[in-house]
């Protein structure tokens, strides 16, 4: 690490905590002017043995209890990259702990469990239902739904838990590690509109290689980091795959895609049927989008 | 202004299409990037403008034409999707703006165009229109909006994302509208409140317009109408995927790819997405008929066979049906690529599955060999996979060959040391070869990477009852209540009902929030009550009645989620007062199994347990009773057929329990205790048989696990 990079970090590190209470949001708007920050963050994760590893995931965690919405975007871009710095670190069985990481992620999750008053956070969902009027339509004008089986059975709107409430966590085992993974990247994907390229980026680089490590395909990829196989569960693979498709969409194509079909070749292998769905209906769109723009030009 | 003619409408919108387009189309030499971006604005306005007098003119197209026939229309129709042909001009008055919008990059007010032009009441002339931009502001909202930066589709545009987008504002108030056209109304209907909400109601919408517009016959002359109609579909499909996963509502999902399927016949991909959502919403019996089809359609594909393979092993206990569709994936050989490792894996364990069902002897070992070839040589091919090797070391453990079974067990945990299931069968394999204290070691180990796993604490319950006595156990089934409790807040909202389609990892661990529980689970404790002020009996009688009077509640009206959960609370009752009955406890084992009998009054692990508690306080006839009845409803288990066996030897009736016993041994030949049951019964009729027995069951004790190596799921 340069010491250049080393000196932005230093003094990102102790402007923040000599920050009045007051001046917190204009301090978190001034942040993106701050432009070999980021990239000085990312190399200190990526390093594996790096002294400010520690401070910098405190400040992070920090930044994301502060309840200052950009300061929380701040924290959640590096996510992906954090992520993978705990998943390999537990694969490759280091002797070096990655415990400074295992507690800023349990700490944002136990944030993000509960609301404000301190409840479990329950995230629901309706079902819309075409049988109920609604800003866009008038039930009565759509004829073909009328009385089959299926409308009747689910007349009218219900309401269902998608996510929560979810247990606080003290420390990762090998029991709840992919459900609290998963938390996270759903707090992630909630945020992705305001992801830089960078941290999508970081995304599908993970996602790749989660998936492949130690399969045939690493070799294809030219990834020399680990080699074990990580464990994956299909709820974190739809995750990620909701990410990915937010960066094909965003212009990152080329990572993009690769990621896509990594992801999908593993859930393929594993024959995890809701990562394959939501994998072959991406993949289906951008084929379909393909076709439409040929013939457009044609 | 009423009574201007309709096509007034029409000759404005055309006009004002024709004129964005022809400032949109002007040769923008040498001007200015701010005369640009007026003209950009000026286009965009008579696009906007143009859009709104479409609108209009098609609901006054609509009154003009449906007065008149009305009263014979209503009797024969609904109203029909008649295709009008709009005209090119019309068309673009209608599309222009969101269009030239997005085109720019301006995704906030694209979105917010469209918004607007959905929320019009629909006509006739519009249907086609409103299908494209349904589908395309589903497209926009699924991917480009997450749900933090989602605005309320009433409302304008965040004015952040408009900044970003570089535009000052929205352009609602902009241009004067000539006649807006009618909305429908925004009282008492649903509003989508996030957007995945608003992206499905969108799809749902479309969806429903297209499957009714789909083209069906498979004429020549219509294949190109049938193909665009097929590529509109699976569009709208692929978005409704892509929203409903997010959200975990497979089971409609699988609805819906249902009502695709009148017209997908021979396509690929819409057949495998249905067998996809019927997996996942665990509808098991026609994923295994779709996946099989799909397999039809492709029979080069080896992940086909696996998944329905995969359906039938872990879902429907098709076991025979599982095999064949194993091995049509092996005789692919090398095609199958990195797939064949996990088509032996899959045929190894259906070998595995149908050995443990089978009652035949014979059957039951052709299996076992097969089993063992099949995972074998799923090992070799591929060494770095962990289940595999977990699964030939449980293949060699079920088939008593202990040590072997160490070294691909050691294989497995090198590759993925913290999984549940290879420690559970170290576990067991410890306590196999009598390393009691190791085992139990192991089992902590284990406990501490899967806290709560009942699976686990019914085994540390076990290995503690052999080491320190019942006592000690029992401090484990007391853990277990409470974690059962924790876990499955019966008290909680009806809201996570076991219909609901939240995926199962989710819905496991409900909260343990703050709310009062409502019932307590305590083991009971009659021996300390004798220091209280109550006599022993009263405090006994008293929690006794109050605890029935609970689970009695229980039982009726707050039973409710997924059965499995009160199995579980039913199997901590009856360890419970095995051990109270191992301790001499009679009293408080008939409350531990007085309570598993509230929960399932007629199983088969209660009558036996009742049973026991008959015979251990001599009540001979009732418990042969209850051992019948318990082997009615399972005429094979193990355990029932050995106490029946030695009850009916210890009533003098020989020859019928030697007949049980021989059963006993038929079916569970690695029982060592049916073995030495049989050893004497034989014993005590004379015969020389006997020795064979005991030497046989002595052997077989040797390397018999504290629980069977069956309680390790065999699953794809």
């Amino acid at each position: 690490m340069l010491a250049m990079d080393q000196g932005v970090v230093e003094e990102w590190l102790s402007e923040y905590k000599t920050l009045p209470d007051n001046a917190v949001s204009n301090y978190a708007a001034s942040l993106k002017d701050k432009g070999a920050l980021v990239p000085a963050l990312y190399k200190v994760m990526r390093e594996n043995y790096s002294d400010l590893l520690e401070p910098v995931c405190h400040q992070l965690f920090e930044f994301y209890r502060s309840g200052e919405p950009q300061l929380q975007r701040f924290t959640l871009q590096f996510l992906p990259e954090l992520l993978w710095s705990l998943l390999s670190v537990s694969a490759a069985r280091d002797p070096h702990t990655s415990g400074c990481i295992e507690a800023l992620l349990l700490g944002i999750y136990n944030l993000e469990i509960v609301d404000k008053d301190g409840q479990s956070k329950i995230l629901s969902f309706t079902v819309p239902s075409l049988s109920k009027p609604s800003v866009y339509h008038e039930p009565s004008a759509i004829g073909s739904i009328a009385l089959t089986e299926g409308a009747l059975a689910n007349h009218g709107l219900s309401r269902v838990v998608y996510s929560g409430p979810h247990l606080q966590r003290e420390n990762f085992t090998a029991q709840n590690r992919f459900e609290v993974l998963t938390f996270l990247l759903l707090c992630y994907n909630a945020a992705l509109s305001y992801m830089t390229a960078t941290s999508l980026q970081s995304l599908c680089q993970l996602s790749s290689r989660v998936c492949i490590c130690g399969y045939p395909r690493q070799q294809l990829r030219r990834y020399k980091g680990i080699s074990t196989r990580l464990t994956v569960t299909s709820e974190f693979l739809v995750q990620l795959i909701t990410g990915i498709h937010y960066a094909l969409c965003s212009g990152e194509v080329d990572l993009g895609s690769k990621a896509l079909d990594d992801v999908l070749y593993r859930a393929q292998l594993e024959l995890l049927p809701e990562a394959l769905l939501v994998g072959n209906a991406i993949k289906s769109s951008l084929h379909g989008a393909a076709l439409k723009s040929n013939n457009k030009e044609g | 202004r009423d009574e201007q003619p309709t096509y007034h409408l029409r000759l404005l919108a055309e006009a004002f299409v024709m004129k964005g387009l022809s400032l949109d189309h002007q040769t923008v030499s040498a001007v200015s990037r701010v005369r640009l971006s007026e003209r950009e604005e000026e286009s965009l306005c008579c696009y906007l403008r143009a859009c709104d007098a479409a609108l209009s003119y098609l609901q006054e197209l609509d009154k003009t034409i449906s007065t008149p026939h009305s009263k014979t229309a209503k009797s024969s129709t609904l109203p029909q999707p008649v295709e009008m042909d709009l005209g090119y001009f019309l068309q673009a008055s209608l599309q222009s703006a969101y269009l030239c919008l997005l085109q720019r990059g301006h995704l906030a007010q694209g979105a917010h165009q469209l918004r607007r032009v959905l929320r019009v009441v629909e006509s006739r002339g519009s249907q086609s229109f409103r299908k494209s931009a349904a589908r395309k502001l589903a497209e926009v909202l699924l991917s480009f909006v997450s749900e933090d930066s989602y605005w309320p589709p009433l409302g304008p545009p965040p004015s952040a994302w408009l900044h970003r987008e570089g535009a000052a504002a929205s352009k609602d108030a902009v241009y004067p509208t000539v006649k807006p056209p009618q909305r429908y109304s925004t009282d008492s209907c649903f509003c989508p409140q996030d957007v995945v909400e608003e992206a499905v109601l969108l799809l749902l919408i479309t969806e429903s317009m297209a499957s009714g517009d789909a083209v069906i016959s498979r004429l020549p002359d219509q294949a190109e109408a049938r193909q665009s109609s097929l590529q509109d579909a699976t569009s709208v499909y692929d978005l409704l995927t892509l929203g409903m996963a997010r959200r975990g509502q497979y089971g409609m999902l699988s609805e819906c790819l249902e009502r695709a399927m009148k017209f997908s016949f021979n396509e690929f991909h819409l057949w495998h997405q249905l067998g996809l959502s019927l997996m996942a919403a665990r509808k098991g019996v026609g994923a295994v008929s779709v996946f099989k089809e799909c397999a039809r359609m492709r029979p080069e594909d080896p992940s086909l066979p696996l998944l329905a393979a995969k359906v039938c092993i872990g879902q429907l206990q098709w076991f025979g049906e599982a095999e064949d569709l194993s091995q049509s994936v092996v005789s692919m050989g090398e095609e199958a690529g990195e797939f064949l490792p996990r088509a032996y894996l899959s045929l190894g364990l259906c070998c595995s599955l149908q050995a443990s069902e089978a009652s035949l002897k014979a059957d039951r070992n052709e299996f076992n060999k097969k089993a063992l070839r099949a995972l074998s040589k799923a090992h070799s091919l591929d060494p770095e996979d962990a289940l595999i090797a977990m699964y030939l070391s449980l293949q060699l453990a079920l088939v008593r060959q202990v040590s072997a079974a160490i070294e691909p067990l050691q294989a497995a945990l090198s590759l993925r040391g913290d999984d549940l299931h290879s420690l559970h069968l170290l576990t067991l394999l410890l306590s196999a070869q009598k390393h009691q204290r190791h085992a139990l070691d192991t089992l902590n180990l284990a406990l501490s990477q899967h806290p709560g796993n009942f699976n686990l604490l019914f085994t540390k319950a076990k290995l503690q009852e052999a080491l320190f006595g019942p006592a000690v156990a029992l401090q484990t089934c007391e853990e277990m209540l409470q974690h059962w409790l924790s876990r499955y807040d019966v008290s909680r909202s009806s809201e996570t009902d076991d219909s609901s389609s939240i995926p199962m990892a989710d819905r496991a661990e409900v909260s343990s929030g703050p709310r009062k529980h409502s019932i307590h689970l305590t083991l009971p404790d009659f021996q300390d009550a004798s220091s209280g002020s109550l006599s022993p009996t009263s405090v006994a009688v008293s929690r006794l009645e109050a605890a029935l009077s609970e689970v009695s509640d229980i039982s009726s009206t707050r039973r409710q989620g997924p059965t499995y959960i009160w199995t579980i609370l039913e199997r901590i009752w009856l360890q419970a007062g095995e051990l109270f009955m191992a301790d001499g406890r009679l009293k408080e084992a008939q409350f531990c199994i007085a309570e598993a009998s509230a929960l399932f009054p007629s199983s088969y692990s209660v009558m036996l347990q009742r049973g026991r508690l008959a015979e251990l306080r001599g009540q001979l006839e009732e418990a042969k009773g209850l051992y019948d009845e318990a082997l009615a409803l399972h005429p094979t288990g193990e355990r029932i057929l050995v106490y029946m066996g030695r009850l009916l030897v210890r009533t003098g009736r020989v020859h019928l329990g030697e007949k049980v016993l021989r059963d006993a041994v038929q079916a569970h030949s690695t029982s060592h205790e049916a073995w030495s049951g049989l050893g004497e019964a034989l014993q005590s009729r004379g015969s020389s048989q006997a020795p064979d027995c005991f030497l046989t069951a002595l052997e077989l004790e040797a390397s018999c696990p504290i629980r069977p190596f069956t309680i390790i799921p065999r699953e794809l």
